[in-house]
Order: structure tokens, then C-alpha cells, then sequence
């Protein structure tokens, strides 16, 4: 961002709506039925719990909002556990990334 | 009561018993029976499609169990393991409340018993489809299903 920090409310939700668009609010131009596209993903947030004797750093689900050529909103939401759900008008799809089944046979030393 | 994920005892039963007779890479029809959270496999006991049928996700664009395209089971000599992977699963149109995990079984076996589960894999989120595509990406390294030795 450019020019003076903003200093009013109204200049610091300007200056908000700016980034947004620069860093968020992208045009989606690929194919909507291609869930697994990168750009239908959605950085996953951090938070911090802490405890008497122990400070954790736990994954929260990622929002983020993209337009179509049209000018539709597509909101994504990644899970934590590599899935996520993404919603434009009526449509909602579901793009999940399991972990597989293991049998562990080999000998730990 | 609550999904989980893991390799039905029965199935692994199979590898040394020969029956039921498993032949994934011989045609068998391997299908996933999508799960709500109420199905709890039983890994001790649960042998049959029968078992988590009563907790199966049916829906629009999605019927009956999807099929998992190109099934294979493969050596992998550099990761030490074997694994059965398949095509990702792609269903469009679809309208599925509750998807909490899939469970693939072989739909071609009908004796000694039938249609008998090969595992059951927890997605540990539910998810919802509505007039939208279902996508399943299977892990590259591992697929739905791995031993290692």
C-alpha cells in the first residue's frame, strides 16, 4: 500500500477493501467442476491455546472469497483435516483429500 | 458412535487364507460406499457390505455405491509397501448431506460371502454436496489402502 498510513475509520476500511482485492479477491477463470485447481484453495488460519503448563499452535479453517468472471462470489473453505467445501449461488461442492488406511508391518528397531 | 479409519481383520484374513478371493487386478469391481458419522466399523468383526450399508449416504447423482475407476493393487519396491490405489473420484451434479468417510468394498464377490469390505477410511470433516461436484483425490503415495513391510 502506497501514500500516507490512513488515519480515519473510513480510510482504514478503504485501505482494507484495497487489500482484499489485491491479495484475495481474485478472479477465478479456470473450470469450476476441476475442484483440485490451486486456486480453490484456501490458506488454512493458526491459533494458539494455551494452558497452565503448555502453549499449542492448532490449524483452523481457511476462508477466502473469489469471483467468477460473472462477478459471483465463490466462497472457499478449507478444512484442516486437506478438504474443502466451495460455494457459489445455488452450488456446493465438496473436494476432500483423505489420508489412506495403513497396516504398519515392518519392524521398528 | 463415530467413524474411524483402518483395514478390516477380515480382509487381511484374506491374504493368507485365500476366501474370500480377492481379485483386484483381475477385474473385480471395487466400490465406495460413502458413511455418515454414525457408521462405526467394527475392524474385528465387520466383514460385509451389509455391515455399514443401514449408515450409507445416497443422494442425487449418487444412487448407489460409486465405483472407483482403474482399481489396482501394486508393489511399491522404493516405500516398502503395497497398496490399493485407484482413479480419483469426479461426480458431478451430485446432492450428498453428511459425508463423513467412504468405505470400499468388492462389489463382484458373492461367496462365501458377500460383497466384502476391504477397509474403511474417516475423511474426519463431514462434507455436503448440493447440485455440485464430489471430489475425491486419493493419497499419490499411498492410495485408499497401504501395507508397508
Amino acid at each position: 500500500m502506497r501514500g500516507p498510513p490512513p488515519r480515519t475509520t473510513a480510510q482504514w476500511v478503504q485501505a482494507a477493501l484495497e487489500v482484499e482485492r489485491a491479495t484475495r479477491g481474485r478472479v477465478f477463470t479456470g473450470r469450476m467442476a476441476d475442484l483440485r485447481d490451486d486456486e480453490l484453495r484456501a490458506p488454512l488460519k493458526e491459533t494458539i491455546i494455551s494452558t497452565a503448563d503448555r502453549t499449542m499452535r492448532v490449524h483452523t479453517e481457511g476462508r477466502r472469497v473469489i469471483y467468477s468472471p460473472r462477478g459471483e462470489p465463490i466462497l472457499i473453505v478449507e478444512m484442516p483435516e486437506g478438504g474443502n467445501q466451495i460455494e457459489h449461488g445455488d452450488h456446493l461442492h465438496a473436494a476432500i483429500r483423505p489420508e489412506a488406511a495403513a497396516v504398519l508391518g515392518k519392524a521398528r528397531s | 458412535m463415530t467413524m474411524a479409519t483402518g483395514v478390516y481383520g477380515k480382509f487381511l484374513l484374506t491374504l493368507g487364507t485365500g476366501s474370500p478371493n480377492f481379485l483386484l487386478n483381475a477385474g473385480d469391481t471395487i466400490k465406495l460406499a460413502l458413511v455418515t458419522d454414525a457408521e462405526t466399523p467394527v475392524f474385528d468383526t465387520d466383514q460385509v457390505y451389509g455391515d455399514v450399508s443401514a449408515n450409507e449416504v445416497l443422494g442425487t447423482g449418487w444412487t448407489a455405491s460409486g465405483t472407483l475407476n482403474s482399481p489396482t493393487f501394486t508393489q511399491d519396491t522404493t516405500l516398502n509397501l503395497v497398496k490399493l490405489s485407484g482413479a480419483n473420484v469426479s461426480a458431478a451434479s451430485t446432492t450428498l448431506t453428511n459425508i463423513r468417510g467412504v468405505v470400499p468394498y468388492d462389489d463382484t464377490i458373492a461367496t462365501p460371502v458377500v460383497k466384502p469390505l476391504i477397509c474403511a477410511i474417516n475423511f474426519g470433516q463431514t462434507y455436503s454436496t448440493t447440485a455440485g461436484t464430489l471430489a475425491i483425490t486419493w493419497n499419490i503415495a499411498n492410495g485408499l489402502m497401504y501395507i508397508t513391510y
